[in-house]
């Protein structure tokens, strides 16, 4: 490297850092200002900075599936319009997976255009988890929807600010849509606001650094990231490598749906090919074309470099063939709402896919990839809970308990928050001993939620998965627990719920759901004396379970 | 005479000690190593030293207090006590659940800590309340009894009581402990409502796990010291600083020890508002950068926020505590390149053992400190502690290998870098930590101490925009002398959700605060005339599911606490709903003892050091740079950069187009020079 490479390396650090912090910021200020506690106190939005071509250049991490969609708008805005078209003080909202890059439709996206020195240098962006948008079932993620139809009101990329004011016509439009007009105002309302002051804090970044200073950075801060993406993948045992894992349904009462992969791993660069993926559904499972790549981008991040800065070039050396109309290439109008399950298992497959690839401290067994919302409603009142699951056993080390993994990471709401907010009672939240799979390292445990509702007229919606298959283990691991959902009415009466479900609730009525922990790793024959006791003692697995697993003998010299 | 006040704040390195006579305004200040397996040999070695160094004895001693690391320490290393929790059936595993979050969205190798009370050790009892505080279910005095004579045979050292909805319904939770502690009076027992009593079942019942985890080695530790304090002749009540900087005798201490974590930077912070409010400079930045990493808090108008929740080591502890954001990068931190050939610094630190490369004892790895020798903005055998001497070309090399080589930079250069990016990424938490307080970032004056944050304070300062730094005396010690000024508070709180639209009556739910606190007060030998009280009530639009906090004067009616809450919604958070319902939720108090400032002085114009100079590295070349000493500096004297102030604990830099004054009281002000870009 010349001597000019070094200081414009030095030169990127430091605008890097201003333009991260930038991002953060704009997610700062959203959080802080939204009203709904999706976006509040689960965090579930993103933001970033884009360039003028429409690159990812800084984004802040907090949802990895939102990579990705925001990109995906930024393009279809760039596609409808003439960038002579754009202004300052513009702002396009959207949302819909087929006319502008979507996820699914509650994750509405907002994007700036940022002028300084005369010209359109930037965008900024944000996406934002919206609790309902409309469609029949309350929350707007049924796993059984249709069509895009039925999933809530449709935005391709438009104007919802001119000249620095929003479009209160088009807001109060979308929020009459919707199950709570009053949030949604605000939520959006706040969307462009914080993008607003995004665009004035970037402009003071150039106003410091020089726009041609800033836009080399950028250059600089793709190249980075791609060199340090394709350093990572020659460093993989070059091979082709298949896996493929099942969802239970399409959530329209299919069989099971197939997910699978071929990876090629040669010369720095990864292709990804998913062909004998099932079809397209008929339930809400499709996982829309930027959810896909977002899955992929989040895919080689963690796999790969998990520390290296999440823009444009994290695929720069990766390839990604999918079978046109299948489960994850969906054709306009397949419903999407449910694309949370399919992204969240696809990077299992993956994941499982190029295991055998990897340095042996970066191979996991399975975990609960796939995720169980459940949604409860009532007079006045949605609420969503994303019940997480086991992570996957680690060649070194247990899996964890009760997370989240992969392209999901929401938190719980606190059952005294639940209590004081709604009319429902938690009456059990634990973790599912025994769910686990077994190994030298033990897969995670799942979690097990029950609410009772206490008014009659209590809705409620399940989307989940890993009802019928458990997560695999590796190296010689065991697999995990399935998930399970069970009803238990007020006189008694049990019913278990399919994984996709919609059932009306009174008072007394609970819904219990125990969720799949992760895999195991290695032989449960390696499993050490100590860790199995202290398996035991805490009450992780039953005895009964261990003797048969780990053997009568291993049991005895454990408890000695 | 019955007049020197002593601060100690103990360090992992280092327990820094400071006395002051209050008559005639003199200082002392020590170093002493820390002695990390008993920390009460540092603190009684240090107060020995300084004692004799000012000539007095023990017995004039007025007032000591001390800001500790002990807790905090055991939380890292996780050396505690053995503790079972009792907990509402069905509950057993809410340490675990936790908040369901991965501590690293994408490092999947990165696990949450295990919680501190293993699952073997939770025991589920019968009992419920609901979120309204009815009872459900009742507890079974007989099953707690049983089961009191089975923890009993199991030898707990702790016990922690850990019910839900106890912030509001505490009965259970009281009636549980009072059972277990008669079958085991040696346990160390402590319920929720007692050590947290605000709602959030994770967050509550993690910090009442801790402060069982920490409280019988605590309870010796505080016992220990008391002891060898009389022993040295020191009467004095023995007061420690909590995390939120008020002082709290020693029963207080060893009740909830869980509350003086995180304790010295706490003091440091609150001390600097106080330190500097004779100046009048608006809203402050602190900037206390240590060996390994740097806390900086934003003071609106001199004043600390308060945060109610912070992790340690992953552990949340919920408590109100001076809001400070923790950088991993000091001047400790390590420099290298990232598979991508981009400069990153830290979190990665030398330590103080070998410590950077320059201090010759076998450090291999470029630090921010080298960076600083090369470029000569430290000189060797300046800034430190002891006669340690800086070995500048161990720094060349080591910068020049580990990041000039790679990147073709001369050592020079690639030090620069290494400054610049490190500057770069405080300067990024401080400008997100204004901004997310509603602070214009390039308004805001910084304060600089600690080791190396008056080194770095102007580079950081002109990063962000910023034309002001000051530089307390004695930077290196600061958070020792701040103990100095702080008040004897204790923090009280409830969690009570009460709509305002029904205009209820808001200091009733003050009263048992409030008289709480007096007790409390006066148990602590404070005078009636020295009581004060601040009351907050943190309050939400219904539906909401965050709070924020609105002050409660004596006696304001729920009318005004509705306008206020409006008006402060708008102001931080962007946007107020004048139609929507607001609840309170949780009623805050915080009982203080009002005391007269008494500033300590400091040792001004003391020495008769002249000036010398060196060539130091700025920008793009090297410029002859006057050097001072700064124990030689009078007030009034005014210094144009570049230039450096050399002292015992620290180095202060004034770069071209900044210029330092020293104000009445010895500190250092330094501004930017608008006319010329730097």
């Amino acid at each position: 490297m010349s001597a000019l490479d070094g200081r414009a390396m030095i030169r990127m650090g430091v605008i890097h850092e201003r333009l991260l912090a930038v991002a953060e910021d704009v997610g700062e200020l959203l959080i802080r200002g939204a009203f709904s506690s999706n976006i509040k106190e689960r965090r579930d939005c993103s933001t970033a900075i884009f360039d003028a071509r429409g690159r990812l250049i800084a984004q802040a991490d907090h949802m990895p599936i939102h990579i990705g969609s925001l990109l995906w708008g930024l393009r279809a805005v760039l596609e409808r319009y003439d960038v002579r078209e754009i202004a300052e003080g513009d702002a396009f909202v959207m949302n819909d997976p087929y006319l502008a890059g979507g996820t699914h439709l509650p994750d509405i996206s907002v994007l700036t255009p940022v002028f300084a020195e005369g010209r359109l240098c930037h965008f900024v962006g944000n996406i934002a988890h919206h609790a309902d948008v409309g469609g029949p079932v309350a929350g707007s993620v049924s796993g059984q929807s249709p069509d895009i139809f039925h999933e809530g009101i449709r935005l391709p990329p438009i104007r919802i600010a001119r000249g620095g004011r929003p479009d209160r016509d088009l807001i109060d439009l979308i929020a009459a849509n919707t199950r709570a007009p009053m949030e949604r105002r605000l939520d959006l309302t706040t969307q462009i606001g914080a993008n607003a002051r995004g665009a004035a804090l970037l402009q003071d970044v150039i106003a410091d650094c020089g726009l041609a200073d800033v836009e080399a950075a950028g250059e600089a801060i793709l190249a980075h990231t791609g060199a340090r993406i394709r350093a990572g993948l020659s460093r993989l045992r070059a091979g082709t490598y298949r896996a493929t894992r099942y969802l239970d349904d399409d959530g329209a009462g299919s069989e099971l749906v197939p997910l699978c992969v071929t990876a090629t791993v040669e010369d720095g660069r990864l292709t990804l090919d998913f062909a004998g993926s099932g079809p397209e559904a008929n339930g809400a499972v499709n996982l829309s074309a930027s959810s896909l790549e977002a899955t992929v981008a989040y895919c080689v991040k963690a796999l790969i470099d998990p520390g290296v800065a999440a823009n444009g070039g994290l695929l720069e050396a990766v390839t990604i063939r999918a079978p046109e109309g299948s489960v994850i290439a969906p054709r306009e109008p397949a419903a999407v709402a449910a694309r949370a399950v399919t992204s969240n298992r696809l990077a299992g497959v993956i994941f499982d896919a190029l295991l055998p690839a990897l340095p042996e401290e970066r191979r996991m067994a399975a975990s609960n990839d796939s995720t169980s919302l459940v949604v409860l409603s009532g007079e006045g009142f949605v609420y969503p809970e994303s019940i997480g699951g086991g992570a996957g056993a680690l060649a070194d080390r247990d899996g964890m308990d009760a997370v989240h993994v992969h392209t999901v990471n929401s938190t719980n709401l606190p059952v005294e928050v639940l209590e004081t907010s709604y009319p429902l009672l938690c009456t059990r939240y634990a973790l599912v001993e025994g769910s686990g799979g077994a190994g030298r390292h033990t897969g995670g445990l799942g979690i097990a939620r029950e609410i009772e509702a206490l008014r009659d007229g209590t809705g409620m919606t399940l989307r989940s998965d890993g009802h019928r298959f458990p997560a695999p283990g590796a190296a010689g691991g065991g697999p995990s627990s399935v998930t399970r959902a069970v009803l238990t009415r007020a006189d008694g009466e049990v019913e278990e719920l399919p994984s996709k479900s919609t059932r009306g609730l009174g008072a007394g009525d609970r819904v219990l759901i125990e969720t799949l922990g992760g895999g195991g790793y290695g032989p449960p024959a390696e499993r050490r004396t100590e860790h199995l006791r202290a398996d035991l003692l805490n009450g992780r697995i039953s005895r009964a379970r261990a003797r048969e697993i780990y053997g009568e003998a291993a049991v005895a010299s454990a408890l000695a | 005479m019955n007049n020197v006040r002593m601060g100690i704040d103990v360090g992992g390195t280092f327990t820094d000690v400071v006395a002051t006579d209050e008559t005639l305004g003199t200082v002392w200040h020590h170093k002493e190593p820390s002695t990390p397996d008993d920390p009460s040999r540092a603190i009684l070695r240090g107060a020995a030293h300084v004692l004799t160094k000012a000539g007095r004895r023990g017995a004039d001693v007025s007032f000591f207090g001390h800001g500790t690391t002990v807790i905090t320490n055991m939380i890292l290393e996780r050396k505690g006590a053995h503790v079972a929790m009792l907990t509402t059936r069905g509950f057993r595993d809410v340490l675990d659940l936790g908040r369901q979050a991965r501590p690293h969205v994408y490092d999947y190798r990165v696990r949450r800590p295990s919680a501190l009370v293993a699952r073997r050790d939770r025991y589920e009892v019968a009992e419920r309340v609901d979120g309204q505080g009815m009872e459900l279910v009742p507890l079974d005095d007989a099953e707690l009894t049983e089961l009191a004579k089975r923890l009993a045979a199991e030898n707990y050292d702790a016990i922690v009581v850990c019910f839900l909805h106890a912030y509001r319904a505490p009965k259970h939770e009281d009636r549980a402990a009072t059972i277990l502690q008669r079958a085991m009076p040696d346990a160390y027992v402590t319920t929720s409502n007692q050590v947290a009593p605000e709602y959030r079942e994770f967050e509550r019942f993690a910090t009442t796990a801790l402060n069982g985890f920490v409280g019988p080695r605590a309870v010796r530790y505080f016992e220990a010291l008391g002891e060898g304090l009389r022993e040295i002749g020191i009467a004095a009540p023995v007061y420690t600083v909590t995390s939120n900087a008020g002082l709290v005798d020693l029963n207080t201490a060893k009740e909830i020890p869980v509350r003086t974590a995180l304790s010295g930077p706490a003091a440091g912070v609150r001390g600097i508002g106080r330190i500097l409010a004779p100046h009048g400079l608006g809203d402050l930045v602190t900037f206390d950068v240590g060996g390994t990493s740097t806390d900086i808090a934003i003071l609106p108008e001199g004043a600390p926020r308060t945060a109610r929740v912070r992790e340690v080591n992953g552990h949340p502890v919920l408590a109100p505590m001076v809001d400070i954001e923790v950088i991993g990068a000091g001047g400790g931190s390590i420099a290298r390149l990232d598979p991508g050939g981009a400069v990153v610094v830290g979190p990665e630190s030398a330590g103080a053992n070998p410590g950077p490369a320059s201090y010759g004892r076998g450090g291999t790895h470029a630090t921010v400190t080298d960076a600083a020798l090369v470029l000569g903005r430290i000189g060797a055998g300046a800034g430190l502690v002891g006669d340690l001497h800086l070995d500048l070309r161990a720094a060349e090399a080591v910068v020049k290998k580990s990041v000039g080589a790679p990147l073709g930079l001369s050592a020079e250069e690639a030090a620069q870098g290494i400054l610049e990016i490190a500057t770069a990424g405080m300067a990024r938490t401080i400008r997100s930590a204004a901004l997310a307080r509603g602070v214009k970032p390039e308004q805001l004056c910084l304060v600089a101490y600690g080791g190396a944050g008056p080194l770095l304070g102007t580079d950081v300062a002109s990063a962000l925009g910023i034309g002001r730094v000051v530089v307390p005396l004695a930077p290196g010690t600061l958070c020792a002398r701040a103990i100095l000024v702080s008040d004897i508070a204790r923090d009280f709180s409830v969690t009570q959700i009460i709509p305002l639209a029904a205009d209820p009556d808001l200091a009733v739910t003050f009263a048992g605060m409030r008289a709480e606190g007096t007790r409390w007060l006066e148990g602590e030998g404070v005078p009636l005339e020295d009581l004060a009280f601040e009351c907050s009530i943190e309050c939400r639009y219904l539906g909401q599911n965050f709070e924020i906090a609105v002050p409660f004067p004596e006696k304001a009616s729920a009318e005004e606490m509705r306008a206020k809450f409006h008006a402060l919604h708008d102001e931080t958070q962007g946007f107020s709903l004048p139609d929507r319902e607001i609840e309170a939720v949780t009623f805050r108090l915080t009982a203080r003892s009002v005391r007269p400032d008494t500033q300590p002085a400091g040792d001004l114009g003391q020495t008769n050091h002249p000036p010398t100079s060196r060539r130091v590295f700025f920008g793009r070349g090297r410029q002859e740079t006057a050097v001072f000493r700064r124990s030689a500096l009078v007030p009034g004297e005014r210094i144009d950069g570049p230039a450096i102030i050399e002292e015992d604990t620290s180095t202060t830099v004034i770069p071209p187009g900044w210029a330092g004054a020293v104000l009445f009281d010895g500190i250092l002000s330094l501004t930017r020079d608008n006319t010329e870009a730097t």
